[in-house]
């Protein structure tokens, strides 16, 4: 069994503005269409508030009488956000599989319950592993070519 | 609308006996946060291919994520919190998880096999070396990694100019680990990233006076982080490897600090398969267990039982006078 993705549709984020992503604070049990522009974004309202001198844009939100409070988070850099989409309803996990990303975000809006989101949430913790993965992977050079580098910096 | 509406309750209702986890099956969208190395390299109709490799510390399959030109790998990472849910444009998408692919060093689902390969005190080219009947995918780790790469970790034979062969090193390995746990640390120390166990809370972590501890519980952590690419064995060969550096500077009592609880701060991501195979497995199991019941039903009832008493004479008290 194999998987491969079909990401060649993805590059253009034109069409990104009209599918805007929200990551809400809870589970629902369905998938599927369902009126998210007419019943929850005409609920957003936008605030600035200033602390220790950054301003933080908030957004403020109601989704089925739930106040949500959220921010805009930008997806870490040299990372895209796709949703990928299996075409076909699958019988067996057997078969050989092509997904498809359907469209590509660099963007998205978080939720919280009635919180205003920080740096302490986990999502932004997690966005801290991208960090660390890519120290952790990234090839150890030679020690000789490594050495010389390093010189360099010190001759600075 | 009120139709509408009722529908939707109605559909919540029938939803409702179903039990608290979630199928992630049910979903046909998942969110991938991309490289963008993955999505910009597409040539002459290749496409990034997930597939099951070994996981050089669980030894289970995991689902990587490789390159379309076959020449990196991806670890996929899964976002999961409680209660999440996507909405994508007017669409509702009820996984909500998200998956990030975070480029990885080859090497570390190589090194594994190279071990393995050393104990026959052999030399071996690298693809006798990944030769897995279990993953056949792991072929493809040999256009992954270069061999400057691989004489990180191990002893390099070359027999002509195509030919290489390898065996494993391990002073090489350790060597190569460690520089790995520094640059970890490094990036944690950067990164300003609570390490110290107990506190979670970045206002609460004060880098106070003794920067040494401090840079050791760092590479405690880091080891930790690295000891999730690494068998148990090798972990421990690692900390000790480590460990004689730091007690020539300082014989600390950081040490000691225990290890699972900063995992687990980290680990608000978790590493975890695409899918669940497991599921059908245990299904499958339950069959057979049904299965033998009756059989040993069967077998029962094929026993001779001319002149035993029925079980149920024994419990009425006519019967007995």
């Amino acid at each position: 069994m194999s998987t491969t993705i079909d990401v060649s549709v993805v590059p253009t984020r034109q069409n990104s503005h009209s599918e805007k992503c929200h990551f809400i604070p809870c589970d629902i049990n369905f998938d599927g269409e369902a009126n998210v522009s007419d019943f929850f974004n005409t609920t957003i309202s936008r605030s600035t508030e200033a602390e220790q001198q950054i301003e933080t844009e908030t957004l403020t939100a109601v989704f089925r009488g739930r106040p949500l409070k959220g921010i805009e988070i930008s997806i870490p850099s040299g990372y895209t956000g796709i949703v990928v989409k299996d075409p076909v309803t699958r019988t067996t996990d057997d078969e050989d599989r092509c997904i498809i990303a359907t469209h590509s975000f660099d963007r998205f809006n978080f939720w919280n319950l009635d919180k205003v989101p920080t740096s302490d949430d986990s999502l932004q913790k997690g966005f801290q592993w991208v960090d660390i993965a890519s120290a952790l992977h990234r090839p150890i050079v030679d020690d000789t070519t490594e050495d010389l580098s390093q010189r360099s910096i010190k001759g600075q | 609308m009120s139709s509408s509406t009722r529908k939707s309750s109605r559909k919540s209702q029938e939803e409702k006996p179903r039990p608290e986890k979630r199928d992630i099956k049910n979903s046909d969208r998942w969110i991938f946060l991309m490289k963008n190395e993955i999505i910009t390299c597409n040539e002459e109709g290749l496409k990034p291919t997930l597939c099951k490799l070994r996981h050089p510390r669980l030894k289970t399959g995991v689902m990587y994520l490789l390159s379309a030109d076959c020449t990196s790998v991806y670890e996929l990472t899964a976002f999961k919190e409680k209660f999440r849910s996507w909405f994508i444009g007017n669409s509702v998408l009820s996984n909500g998880q998200m998956y990030i692919t975070t480029p990885l060093d080859p090497l570390f689902l190589i090194l594994p096999y190279i071990i393995n390969s050393g104990e026959t005190n052999r030399f071996m080219t690298l693809e006798q070396i990944v030769l897995d009947e279990e993953f056949p995918d792991s072929h493809k780790l040999v256009t992954c990694c270069n061999p400057e790469q691989l004489q990180l970790v191990s002893d390099c034979k070359e027999i002509d100019d195509d030919l290489k062969v390898f065996k494993f090193n391990k002073e090489k390995t350790l060597s190569w680990l460690k520089k790995k746990t520094e640059a970890v640390a490094e990036a944690l120390e950067m990164k300003k990233i609570p390490v110290s166990s107990g506190s979670s809370h970045s206002s609460i972590f004060i880098p106070s006076g003794n920067a040494e501890i401090c840079k050791d519980s760092y590479m405690i952590f880091a080891h930790g982080i690295l000891s999730e690419y690494l068998s148990l064995d090798l972990e421990a060969e690692l900390k000790t490897f480590i460990g004689l550096n730091t007690t020539n500077e300082t014989p600390s009592p950081t040490s000691v600090t225990d290890e699972p609880p900063n995992k687990k701060q980290k680990l608000t991501t978790v590493v975890a398969p695409l899918e669940d195979y497991t599921q059908g497995k245990d299904l499958k199991k339950d069959k057979s267990k049904t299965s033998k019941v009756s059989a040993a039903q069967k077998r029962l009832d094929k026993v001779d039982k001319t002149g035993m008493k029925s079980m149920l004479s024994f419990f009425s008290p006519k019967s007995t006078k």
